[in-house]
């Protein structure tokens, strides 16, 4: 016959509120007797499932790169039609109208040039052909405007 | 030592065995509310894993012997509560109730002269903690072991 003694381990630990609503050993302690608590776990990932769509999104990259190499073909497109407008508009700046202004046949041109550039020199620039097209145009707008502030009473001076 | 105390793991369907002497490779762990108190009651296990002895005058106690203050809280009644009972099943409020914290538990005899009984005998114990208490760790309460170890033939 012996006397045996041992101390057995005890730890108590204190913790913030938050900690015990779900780790709590009293909470453990009751749902283990009461049974009212019941974990359903999530459905499963269906591979299968998965990885067809997983391919959907290949293809859709795929169809994406072929539209983004579209879009930057047609932006190159637009960016050449750009430069080549510009060259010619520049080449045509350079081509001359030139005429009499004494001889009858060519008076009204003359009256034109004389009107808008103040001489009739009897060259003309294509320069000169776009500029009378906008001044034309912003003549156009002027006189619409006249003309809807004065309830269609405004008309152009002879 | 062949008497020893078990934790009953539930997840996994086994018995843990409790670190003693201040190893505190396994303790009995509980944990509580500090900011409302919180009351954690939980079985264990006493068996004899050595099936030539059995075990009389047995005795469990809950260490130290009387009410654990806690120092810094704000109230002079506030007192960790540790209780130990010998029952199967969960003790109700009131038998907890009839228990002074820091009580001693008998279990008399566990087997006899001619047999060893390595069977689980369950035992309660409950660990309150007052309101206001601050995040922490106790650890130096235990459950104190006295029993008169026989051999089994003699």
């Amino acid at each position: 016959m012996a006397q045996i003694t041992q101390n057995f381990d005890v730890k108590i630990r204190v913790v913030h509120p938050f900690l015990t609503k779900s780790l709590s050993d009293s909470d453990t302690t009751r749902i283990a007797a009461t049974g009212t608590f019941t974990f359903t776990p999530q459905p499963q990932v269906d591979t299968a499932q998965a990885s067809l769509a997983s391919e959907g999104f290949e293809q859709d990259d795929a169809l994406q790169d072929k539209v983004e190499k579209v879009k930057g073909d047609l932006l190159k497109a637009i960016d050449d039609i750009s430069r080549i407008e510009e060259a010619i508009r520049k080449k045509a700046g350079h081509i001359t109208y030139n005429y009499d202004p004494e001889l009858a046949e060519n008076e009204s041109i003359a009256n034109a040039e004389e009107d808008i550039f103040g001489v009739a020199s009897g060259r003309i620039t294509y320069d000169m052909y776009v500029a009378t097209l906008k001044f034309e145009e912003k003549i156009n707008k002027f006189i619409a405007h006249m003309s809807m502030e004065s309830d269609g009473e405004f008309s152009v001076p002879a | 030592m062949s008497l020893d105390i078990y934790e009953y793991d539930q997840e996994n369907s086994v018995y843990n065995k409790i670190s003693a002497n201040g190893l505190q490779t396994n303790p009995v762990q509980t944990t509580h509310n500090g900011t409302d108190g919180e009351i954690v009651e939980k079985k264990l296990f006493l068996r004899n894993d050595n099936e030539n002895f059995y075990y009389t005058d047995i005795t469990l106690t809950a260490v130290p012997p009387r009410k654990v203050r806690v120092g810094d809280i704000n109230y002079p009644e506030a007192f960790i509560g540790f209780k130990i009972v010998e029952k199967d099943d969960q003790p109700t409020e009131n038998e907890w109730l009839a228990i002074e914290s820091g009580n001693e538990a008998n279990f008399v005899v566990i087997g006899d002269s001619s047999t060893g009984d390595v069977s689980y005998k369950p035992f309660w114990i409950q660990v309150s903690i007052p309101v206001g208490t601050r995040v922490q760790t106790i650890s130096d309460v235990s459950i104190h072991q006295d029993a008169e170890q026989n051999a089994v033939g003699t």
